[in-house]
């Protein structure tokens, strides 16, 4: 008779990881994309003051990246679409 | 070119060749935009449709299908819009031509002209050295191909900055 244990889901981790805000969305450099514009499109889809979405172009422009937002996998995931939609190279990890 | 803010209104003059760049600039964009993804050159594909995101978010190959998909279907959307604004620019000829659309649509517009100056650089090889090439010296030319490709991205540009300054008025 196999005894092997099968894996057995732990809903309350789940749970718990799907509300972690654990997850970093990071924008990169490109030469195309103006200043301008990047400070646009953070105040459009990460709802930055001018002043927050200066910084962090400036970050972008001048250390080549910007960690932008550290949210749930879920809201990550719905910048990461919608920032790339707008033609900025972003991308999402999940922080250590 | 001149952007103008009329209470909710953004009104766009151009003369006859603005007019004329910009007329292909939205006819190309209507064009690449109904292509699926996968029928995209690969310069375009690579900026359009860049997966390096879904790849450090370790997400499975039918997740970025999915969201290809989506990314693609925002952009197919824009066409109707595309179409109207790009019926004005093909009327017959005058001294010059105007374009209306409300503020609320701006971005959408920002966002497809941005495309295009994407596209262009990918299918040009235009990087950070060409961007910062000197107009002023006549060594610095590029061939005929790519040097028209990076005026289009430097006109789109102007259009883009006289957009988001009278936008913001």
């Amino acid at each position: 008779m196999n005894t092997e244990t099968l894996p057995v889901d732990k809903p309350e981790e789940k749970v718990k990881e799907a509300f972690a805000r654990n997850w970093n969305v990071i924008v990169w450099n490109d030469p195309i994309n103006l200043m301008s514009y990047v400070v646009f499109v953070f105040m459009r889809v990460l709802g930055f003051n001018k002043e927050k979405a200066s910084k962090h172009m400036r970050e972008v422009h001048e250390q080549g990246r910007s960690l932008v937002a550290t949210e749930t996998r879920e809201r990550a995931e719905l910048y990461h679409q919608q920032i790339q939609a707008h033609g900025l190279m972003v991308t999402i990890e999940q922080s250590s | 070119m001149r952007v103008l803010r009329e209470q909710q209104t953004l009104v766009l003059s151009v003369n006859l060749v603005e007019s004329r760049i910009l007329r292909e600039v939205l006819e190309a964009l209507i064009q690449a935009y109904g292509v699926q993804p996968g029928a995209l050159d690969a310069a375009t594909q690579a900026v359009w449709f860049s997966t390096r995101g879904c790849e450090s978010a370790k997400m499975s190959v039918e997740e970025t299908a999915e969201w290809i998909a989506a990314l693609h279907e925002a952009k197919r959307s824009l066409v109707g819009r595309l179409q109207q604004w790009v019926a004005p620019l093909r009327a017959l000829p005058e001294r010059g031509r105007v374009l209306r659309m409300e503020c609320e649509e701006a971005p959408a517009f920002l966002t497809a002209i941005n495309d295009y100056r994407l596209l262009t650089a990918a299918r040009h090889a235009i990087g950070q050295a060409e961007m910062d090439l000197d107009w002023t010296d006549p060594s610095a030319r590029l061939p005929p191909g790519r040097q028209r490709a990076l005026l289009e991205i430097d006109f789109l540009a102007w259009l883009m900055e006289l957009i988001l300054q009278a936008a913001a008025s």
